[in-house]
């Protein structure tokens, strides 16, 4: 498998929402907010499935919160 | 810190002074002579049930105090819940951990094949759980801190 970092827009995100907390989004998503902490420091890259549940909490397609860059 | 983080250096701590207990045990029985002939090793025996039986009851206790003080405190409304990340830092340290394990089992099969006698063979296999149970809570611990698994 070739290497490649997943980045995401989280930050911005959460500005556009009217600065939505990591908090509220760690409720919506159903992780803790640790877990939003290092997702959005590109610590830790989420699962599909919460991958979705992230963009979904935002109302907005997987593809405007995380993107792939093959390094 | 969140309740998980805490939980695992209160568990490593926990770890360690029964490890330190036991050793102070045991080097006492050994002076003594007691771990001599088959009644020392039913003495080993009773020894490692009773170490098991106070590991496993203080880390019950531990974790259910610690949850009980977290909510409390107001800082966590569901302490102890574990997302997918929680599950992935636990599944890497005890993937060590069980390392850990292996190799006191293997430690205590080459002692005996040595003739060091099967109280040395006991002890090792018990010094790699203890080890085993230090490591998975620290490298627990070091994850958190890291962010990643």
């Amino acid at each position: 498998m070739s290497k490649g970092k997943i980045s995401n827009n989280i930050r911005r995100l959460r500005f556009d929402a009217g600065e939505m907390t990591q908090k509220d989004l760690a409720e919506k998503a159903g992780v803790s907010r640790q877990t939003i902490v290092a997702i959005e420091a590109g610590k830790y890259s989420p699962s599909l499935q919460l991958a979705f549940e992230i963009a979904e909490a935002f109302g907005v397609p997987i593809q405007d919160v995380f993107s792939f860059e093959r390094s | 810190m969140t309740f998980l983080e805490i939980n695992n250096i209160v568990q490593t701590l926990r770890a360690l002074v029964f490890a330190a207990i036991y050793v102070v045990w045991a080097r006492g029985a050994a002076l003594a002579g007691r771990f001599d002939g088959d009644a020392g090793l039913v003495l080993l025996g009773k020894g490692i049930l009773v170490l098991i039986a106070a590991t496993v009851v203080a880390g019950i206790v531990l974790h259910i105090i610690g949850m009980i003080v977290t909510i409390v405190a107001g800082q966590e409304s569901k302490p102890g819940e574990m997302d997918e990340r929680d599950r992935l830092i636990e599944l890497k340290s005890f993937q060590h951990g069980f390392t850990c394990c292996g190799l006191g089992l293997l430690a205590a099969v080459i002692a005996l094949w040595y003739g060091w006698g099967a109280i040395w063979g006991f002890h090792l296999i018990l010094a790699g759980f203890t080890t085993a149970d230090v490591l998975v809570n620290t490298l627990k611990f070091r994850a958190y801190l890291r962010g990643s698994p």
